[in-house]
């Protein structure tokens, strides 16, 4: 039904197009003046058809009309404002900015942040101080061979630590006083020795 | 017999996707390769990494497999140290691998390496992709999330223990009350003995 709808309005288009053709051909005298105007121009002497109409427009589509892809309709208020700003149903949702109802908050700063992801602000707190030790570590260590692990120790830590320990690890001191919130507990495994004898326990009385 | 072959068979503790990242690259899968080992490198020499997440990713279970080979095999393996040769770019870092994480590994039973998402940044039309840090476990920088996070004080948490506090004190008291009356009868009637048959 659709189709045939649609098949019926192709021909009646081709039609109209046609008779547009026939109408302009026959204004402008088939591609040139009308022949009385051009005896009136020229003096009485008829003469051949001008390769292209003096108006300068282009020569119309002889065959069949045809047109060029081109807004056909006017498109509504309502279509426009749903294709730039979307829609709810749409598969891959709305364009608008969407609220997010899913923010938790940090316990230790106190900003909001994503749950599954990192908060920014303590992270950025974390990054600064981690790119400066870095870089102290890499300016110290150089191109040798990194072979021990790194001991980060700030302003005032180096007399805790004895010089067997201060062997087992690469020591890396910083000009600077330990940040408040860079708990020195962390440290203490890099800096104590490892132990080396432990004594598996076998399980008794199984039946 | 199969525990102990899977000891043999250097295992990724992390997940891995079924399929890899397309890491587009206009020097092509070379390319891609060459990002990965740059990657790698940065993470052994570093320690701790801020990059693209699937960059990252992709990059994580060529480190641990790295790690876990130097592990398993030490530095006399020939195709260990070939792969050592091949994803470190700066040479000194071998070094690294074999003398200093190798140890720090050996007795874990985890992942080696820690990967975090960072939240979209917010900026204006960003088309950036999304970001995450990747670090080698017991580096010894600060913590990007230590597990101290103390929920004793939330305000649930301190109605719920008072709650429980009370409900045991209650118990208690009737759990006290019952035994003196026990006690009070015990005392009124002799105890009788079971009888023999």
């Amino acid at each position: 039904m659709i189709n045939g709808v649609r098949v019926v309005w192709g021909n009646w288009q081709r039609t109209i197009d046609r008779y547009a053709v026939i109408i302009y051909q026959a204004i402008n005298g088939g591609g040139g003046p009308s022949p009385a105007l051009a005896l009136a121009a020229a003096g009485g002497v008829p003469h051949q058809r001008a390769a292209t109409p003096p108006g300068g427009a282009p020569p119309p589509v002889a065959d069949d009309g045809f047109l060029w892809a081109v807004p056909k309709y006017r498109r509504s208020v309502e279509r426009r404002m749903m294709r730039r700003y979307g829609a709810e149903s749409w598969p891959n949702g709305r364009k608008l900015i969407k609220p997010k109802n899913n923010l938790i908050f940090c316990l230790k700063c106190g900003s909001h942040y994503l749950p599954g992801m990192l908060c920014m602000t303590c992270y950025n707190r974390v990054k600064s101080e981690t790119e400066e030790l870095q870089k102290a570590v890499a300016q110290q260590q150089g191109l040798t061979p990194p072979d021990r692990e790194v001991a980060i120790v700030y302003r005032g830590e180096r007399e805790a630590i004895d010089d067997q320990q201060a062997k087992a690890v690469r020591l890396v001191e910083l000009p600077k006083e330990r940040p408040r919130w860079f708990s020195k507990n962390l440290m203490q495994r890099t800096t104590t020795p490892v132990a080396t004898e432990t004594a598996p326990v076998k399980p008794s009385d199984l039946g | 017999m199969t525990s102990q072959l899977g000891r043999l068979i250097p295992q990724l503790r992390i997940p891995v996707q079924p399929k890899y990242r397309p890491l587009r690259n206009v020097e092509g899968s070379y390319g891609r390769l060459k990002n990965l080992r740059s990657t790698v490198t940065a993470l052994v020499r570093d320690e701790r990494v801020e990059m693209q997440y699937i960059r990252l990713d992709e990059a994580r279970g060529y480190a641990e497999r790295l790690i876990h080979d130097a592990i398993l095999h030490g530095d006399r393996d020939t195709h260990t140290m070939d792969m050592a040769n091949f994803w470190l770019t700066e040479k000194q870092l071998i070094h690294k691998l074999f003398k200093v994480l190798a140890p720090r590994y050996a007795e874990h039973r985890s992942s080696f390496t820690s990967l975090y998402k960072l939240p979209p940044a917010y900026r204006e039309n960003d088309k950036g992709a999304p970001r995450g840090v990747l670090e080698l476990k017991g580096n010894p920088f600060p913590p990007l999330r230590d597990g101290s996070t103390d929920r004793k004080h939330l305000l649930h948490n301190v109605l719920l223990d008072e709650a429980r506090r009370q409900y045991r004190h209650k118990k208690y008291q009737q759990l006290a009350a019952e035994a003196r009356a026990a006690l009070a009868d015990s005392s009124a009637e002799p105890p009788r003995r079971p009888s023999g048959d």
